[in-house]
């Protein structure tokens, strides 16, 4: 489990040197096995909150836990970075080797492992996100959805049991993006490991079991999807979309109060309207 | 007056074994005035197409024509010049190329290169950021880097408006910004075609498309594929699928609920519409079983 | 013309000299350097010209290759033939008003020329067999030994690993920037060298700002992969001399000393 209390974070901005409260007293508890997304405009603190969970950053104030291990604790970097995996937004700026399986080696190399067990790792991992065929190529020859898919496979390699996605599919087409979104559900759903979902598309946020939503360094709706998406006011109010599924629900149900309005998926609606 | 592809065929790395047909007998004619979306997926042929359009790749086969002439005649480089200019090009994620100490500089730069005396430029720049709704006065001194990734986006964009353009093309223009971010430069595009700017976007994002678009082409494999207004493109989503696109949202569900046996129109995408056809489609349903 | 460099490129092979080890390989090429040099009469010089040969032949590399190769220093080539002709003082063969030809600058220059034909021909065949890889691998492993008086073995290997990594990237880059900066109107083509110069300010600032950008963002991202130094780092595909190496080793041996035999000639 993570566990995030009381969490504040001030940075000092380099052009102007004001002062920035990018965090403001933040708590937040993510359970294993859980999907998370995180929602917010750039710049509201998602990002600031994603790189605490592996110590890229350090609280101003409160505490970050990963699994009873402050992050703070700096004996533990490792273990920690070790445990919480992390997947950037540009797919370019995140591998480092000049081929695929030695990118997807980075990881556990830089933990010590045995060149054996690294190979067995790698093989495994790549397999896992279907870019086993590609071992050999440049990164620079992939698209971008298959770019990301490598970063996704260079941190299975290490083995963590969450992995954060910061933006993963914000520089993609819709077919990458699609390719990454069925990778993180898997890992999900199959491997069993936590995933915490920083993004900005309402659709991804729907596969979600929680929706977080951030604005101006603070959580201001927290809810399954349907609890967080049948706000359809408050979400528009804050300038963010709303699942047009979500949309058409909400104004469905003023029209006729028989129609749910907590409805998320065409699967779902088709079902509503033509049982 | 008008931008017209005949017969256009773009070929690269011609006669090495990485040769690639990139464009195919390509024939299109964008008018004045006209708002275009061009969709495909990533490799289907379009950001080859949209650098034809000002000169920055020569057609392996076939002519480009602005307003009737041939854009890479070989005349005078000057008249060459200004041709190309009538024609902006924004690519993705502009604000990489910005380079200049100040907003202004920046702005100024095509201007500027045009040949233009500076009382001109600067009326150029003043022009171009009030059509990005930038504030003038505020930001004319500041370095382009300290902005924000939307306003940088906007700066750039203004460097093109700069050299008034007739035709505007835009590659994935809200690429990577926030909703917020995208509502507002898809508004602001909006603006500039009411204003009477030709438009010509590049997007993945069909539900964009079905808002702005007038007419819209889809690409794939180097081809036009299909062409018409977006509700008669979303009308074949078989057809759209094929080519690895999706139709937006609600009129899929629309598509959905017609195969469940619910009588409604396939050809709407706005919310509001969408909703009054359903609730129109209910009562009808009901009026039947009650007869 | 930036195709046209072989040394440098990496062509996927199964060859013998594919198969060594990269340690092996550019001790391999030091030696012959030395001896390349140690050589001074016609019979060492054909010998090394004869064992060239067989190298080449023994990579299984396509000639045009080395001929690619040697296009590209061509010039340097024949300005250096040119200076050993008429510069070397000596006895003259052929004079031509104050320009004169001696046995010694004739002697020289063929085996001036031949040693630079020579030096890129084999230097490309250490390129042309190994991936960037292993070549990296390979002289973190050699340097380590210095690590002690401060050589930075591993801080090397890494940056060249991620300079080989993006050299594509930024060139895709550039292009790019080419590209929309021409569409405002920038011209990278005409003009004398002062204004070229100039020109390629709207290039290179964005070029430098992103890559800047890159960097910053990599560093974070090899951060939050544990990465911390060369220290405790293992390798996926450790090094490991094998028999051929020994072969190989053997072979550099001799190639020395038959060197070294040759100057008593």
């Amino acid at each position: 489990m993570i566990r995030i209390q009381r969490v504040t974070h001030i940075y000092k901005k380099e052009s102007t040197k004001q002062e920035v409260k990018a965090l403001d007293n933040v708590s937040l508890e993510i359970r294993e096995g859980e999907h998370i997304a995180v929602l917010g405009h750039n710049g509201c603190g998602k990002s600031t909150l994603a790189k605490h969970l592996n110590a890229l950053l350090l609280p101003t104030a409160g505490t970050v836990e990963v699994d009873a291990v402050d992050t703070a604790n700096e004996a533990d970097l490792w273990t920690i970075r070790q445990m919480v995996g992390m997947v950037f937004q540009n797919p370019d700026n995140q591998l480092v080797a000049t081929t695929v399986e030695e990118d997807v080696a980075f990881g556990p190399e830089n933990m010590g492992m045995e060149p054996a067990l690294i190979r067995q790792r790698v093989d495994e991992a790549l397999a896992l996100v279907g870019m086993s065929q590609f071992k050999d190529k440049g990164p620079h020859l992939l698209s971008g959805g298959q770019k990301q898919r490598v970063a996704i496979a260079g941190i299975i390699a290490m083995r963590p049991k969450y992995i954060v996605f910061d933006e993963p599919t914000a520089m993609l087409d819709p077919i990458g993006r699609k390719e990454v979104m069925d990778t993180m559900q898997r890992l999900n759903r199959e491997e069993g490991i936590t995933v915490i979902n920083i993004t900005h598309f309402m659709e991804e946020a729907v596969l979600a079991d929680r929706v977080v939503v951030m604005d101006h360094g603070r959580i201001v709706l927290s809810g399954t999807p349907k609890e967080v998406f049948t706000q359809v006011d408050f979400l528009k109010q804050m300038q963010l979309d709303v699942p047009p599924i979500a949309e058409l629900a909400a104004l469905l149900h003023k029209e006729d109060t028989h129609i749910a309005a907590d409805i998320m998926t065409i699967e779902e609606m088709v079902r509503e309207l033509c049982p | 007056m008008s931008l017209e592809m005949n017969h256009v065929y773009y070929t690269y790395q011609e006669g090495s074994p990485a040769e690639s047909h990139a464009l195919q007998d390509i024939c299109l004619n964008i008018n004045e005035g006209e708002f275009l979306g061009i969709v495909g997926h990533t490799g289907s042929g379009k950001s080859t197409l949209i650098q034809h359009l000002n000169g920055l790749l020569k057609p392996s086969k076939g002519e480009v024509l602005i307003d009737d002439i041939d854009i890479n005649r070989k005349d005078a480089k000057a008249q060459r010049k200004e041709r190309r200019m009538r024609v902006g090009l924004v690519f993705q994620y502009p604000e990489y190329q910005l380079f200049e100490e100040t907003v202004e500089l920046d702005i100024g730069f095509g201007p500027r290169s045009m040949g233009l005396s500076e009382a001109e430029v600067t009326s150029r720049v003043q022009e171009a950021m009030a059509l990005m709704q930038l504030d003038y006065n505020a930001l004319r001194k500041q370095s382009p880097f300290d902005l924000s990734g939307g306003q940088k986006r906007k700066v750039a964009i203004a460097g093109v408006l700069a050299m008034k353009p007739k035709y505007l093309v835009l590659d994935e223009p809200t690429a990577g910004l926030d909703p917020m971010g995208r509502e507002e430069f898809l508004e602001l595009l909006g603006q500039l075609h009411q204003q009477g700017m030709t438009i010509i976007m590049v997007s993945h994002s069909m539900d964009d498309m079905a808002r702005y678009a007038q007419r819209m082409i889809v690409m794939d494999h180097g081809k036009i594929q299909l062409e018409g207004t977006p509700r008669e493109i979303f009308a074949q989503p078989v057809k759209l699928r094929e080519l690895g696109l999706d139709v937006p949202t609600l009129t899929k569900l629309l598509l959905e609920l017609k195969q469940r046996g619910l009588d409604v129109r396939t050809d709407l995408f706005e919310p509001q519409a969408v909703k009054a056809e359903i609730m129109r489609a209910l009562k009808a349903g009901k009026e039947q079983v009650t007869c | 013309m930036l195709k046209d460099i072989t040394i440098g490129q990496y062509l996927p092979g199964s060859s013998f000299l594919h198969k060594l080890d990269p340690r092996t390989k550019i001790i391999a090429v030091a030696v012959y350097m030395i001896s390349l040099f140690v050589v001074n009469n016609f019979w060492g010089l054909g010998a090394m010209l004869v064992l060239s040969l067989a190298i080449v032949l023994i990579s299984r590399i396509p000639l045009r290759f080395f001929f690619r190769g040697i296009k590209a220093i061509v010039f340097i080539v024949l300005l250096t033939v040119i200076l050993q002709m008429f510069m070397t003082p000596g006895e003259p063969l052929v004079e031509l008003g104050f320009l004169k030809i001696t046995k010694e600058g004739v002697h020289q220059a063929v085996f001036m020329g031949t040693r630079l034909v020579l030096l890129v021909s084999v230097t490309s065949i250490l390129t042309l067999t190994t991936t960037p890889i292993a070549l990296t691998d390979g002289i973190e492993n050699l340097l380590k030994p210095f690590q002690k008086i401060g050589v930075p073995a591993h801080e090397l290997a890494m940056m060249m690993t991620i300079a080989l990594r993006f050299i594509p990237t930024l060139v895709e880059e550039t292009d790019k920037i080419m590209k929309a900066q021409s569409a405002r109107g920038a011209d990278f083509e005409s003009g004398n060298l002062l204004e070229r110069a100039k020109a390629m300010i709207p290039l290179l600032v964005p070029l430098f700002l992103n890559a800047i950008k890159r960097a910053d963002e990599l560093a974070l991202a090899m951060e939050a992969r544990c990465y911390h130094g060369g220290d405790g780092r293992t390798r996926m595909k450790a090094l490991q001399y094998s028999g051929r190496d020994a072969i190989a080793g053997v072979c550099c041996l001799c190639m020395a000393a038959g060197a070294f035999l040759t100057r008593f000639i």
